[in-house]
């Protein structure tokens, strides 16, 4: 009888212990899926679009993306997959079938972000409202319209590997170079690529002038003319909290919706930790 | 008394002025420049606000000069689009016009959210300003987001 009642409020512990542990997973996966941008490319752009449902089309120099549904949804979303499935899809670009994702999922980037920190972000994905919608076709030249051709890009262009902080900076560098590189993958828009679509690491973030659609995205390098060497990492912190530049005009570019959906929703020590980081990788000008 | 007499009839005439001129309205190049003037006006207000709001520089008694400034300035944005007013450096998109009511949508939530920061300037309290100053910035991005050129 006592043993009984013992084995029932251990095993109710244990619950309750599991259940509390899954709860802190999940708010931290939120916080990490706004660190890492997933709304902005996994909604569609019309107002009554259904978050992270997908279906957004991301316009690139080699045809038009489609990104994914990614709610619980078993059909349409990734309701089905394991935590290796995960692991897999962001450390080494391949979906559950082992297939090559095209790189606009950005996993050259993403490849470096930690186990724990993916398996918090499968546990808020998994928290939240399935929907069921599938995304169009990506529409693609016949010569891309097989994923084989990913895997010749990868082989020349992509390395998986986590982030390994580097002894000899600070905890807030390494903090900031992990957001800024990984998960937040800044790069993906901020650095210039090459004619394969592959970034150039010798020119990190030093901006982007031609886009597909038009959009020049900026220099974020503390290049004193060209990019950003004249802010301060509190006017860096500040514009990633509110949008305002330091002459006080207001952010309208694609940056807006990342202040408003990621940097604005992170703690001031990450805003900060991503400014140091900014503020320490060499000046570039922008034309090279 | 006579003063009221011609401060009225002023008023009258600048009115009828500024509607009768309204219908031509200014040369486009001009319009351009004083929009952009009343821009860096406000965003001169903005920056200066931050840094008060931060306590970074400046003497925060006069944060509520700069706040009612912005506010001023602000109430002026709805009168500075008249259609055709664009020319090649403008960063003005045809947008505000083919869109009309998309426009006076965020143009209105600007002005409410001026209003609010009109109705706080007086405040001691610093967060009440901020809080206040954060929605104007919002108002700022929404609209800077759909009506104006990306190249920021």
């Amino acid at each position: 009888m006592c043993f009984a009642r013992v084995v029932t409020a251990a095993i109710g512990l244990c619950v309750t212990g599991y259940a509390l542990a899954q709860e802190s997973a999940i708010s931290r996966g939120e916080y990490l899926i706004h660190a890492g941008g997933c709304i902005d490319c996994h909604t569609d752009e019309h107002d009554d679009a259904i978050r992270l449902a997908g279906g957004r089309a991301l316009k690139s120099p080699f045809g038009t993306f489609y990104s994914p549904n990614i709610t619980p949804d078993v059909e349409t979303g990734i309701g089905a997959w394991s935590d290796e499935d995960f692991l897999n899809a962001f450390w080494e670009g391949v979906n559950p079938a082992g297939e090559n994702y095209y790189p606009t999922f950005p996993y050259p980037s993403f490849t470096g972000i930690q186990r724990e920190d993916l398996l918090a972000m499968k546990a808020y994905l998994f928290s939240i409202e399935p929907v069921r919608q599938a995304a169009p076709e990506h529409k693609l030249p016949w010569f891309l319209s097989t994923r084989r051709a990913v895997g010749v890009w990868k082989r020349r262009y992509f390395e998986a590997a986590r982030f390994s902080p580097l002894a000899d900076r600070s905890d807030q560098w390494n903090r900031g170079a992990y957001l800024v590189r990984h998960l937040g993958h800044c790069g993906e828009c901020h650095t210039p690529r090459n004619r394969l679509g592959a970034i150039r690491k010798d020119r990190e973030l030093a901006g982007n002038p031609n886009t597909p659609d038009g959009e020049v995205i900026p220099n974020v390098t503390p290049h004193r003319i060209d990019g950003i060497g004249n802010w301060t990492a509190d006017d860096i912190e500040y514009f990633l909290d509110i949008g305002m530049f330091p002459d006080g005009d207001f952010v309208g570019s694609t940056m807006s919706a990342v202040v408003e959906n990621n940097t604005s929703k992170l703690t001031r020590d990450d805003r900060l930790a991503i400014a140091t980081y900014l503020k320490s990788v060499p000046p570039q000008p922008l034309a090279d | 008394m006579g003063r009221t007499l011609i401060g009225a009839v002023t008023i009258i005439t600048v009115v009828l002025a500024v509607s009768v001129s309204g219908a031509a309205g200014p040369a486009p190049a001009d319009a351009v420049k004083y929009r952009q003037s009343i821009m860096k006006a406000m965003s001169g207000h903005a920056g200066a606000i931050s840094m008060l709001a931060r306590g970074r520089a400046g003497d925060p008694a006069y944060l509520a000069r700069h706040a009612k400034a912005l506010v001023n300035l602000g109430a002026e944005i709805g009168l500075v689009f008249q259609e055709g007013s664009i020319v090649e450096d403008s960063e003005a998109l045809p947008a505000i016009w083919e869109d009309p009511e998309e426009f006076a949508k965020v143009v209105a939530t600007f002005e409410a959210a001026i209003s609010s920061l009109g109705d706080v300037a007086d405040s001691d309290d610093m967060q009440v300003i901020d809080a206040a100053f954060r929605e104007v910035g919002q108002a700022c991005k929404g609209c800077h987001e759909k009506f104006r050129v990306k190249d920021d």
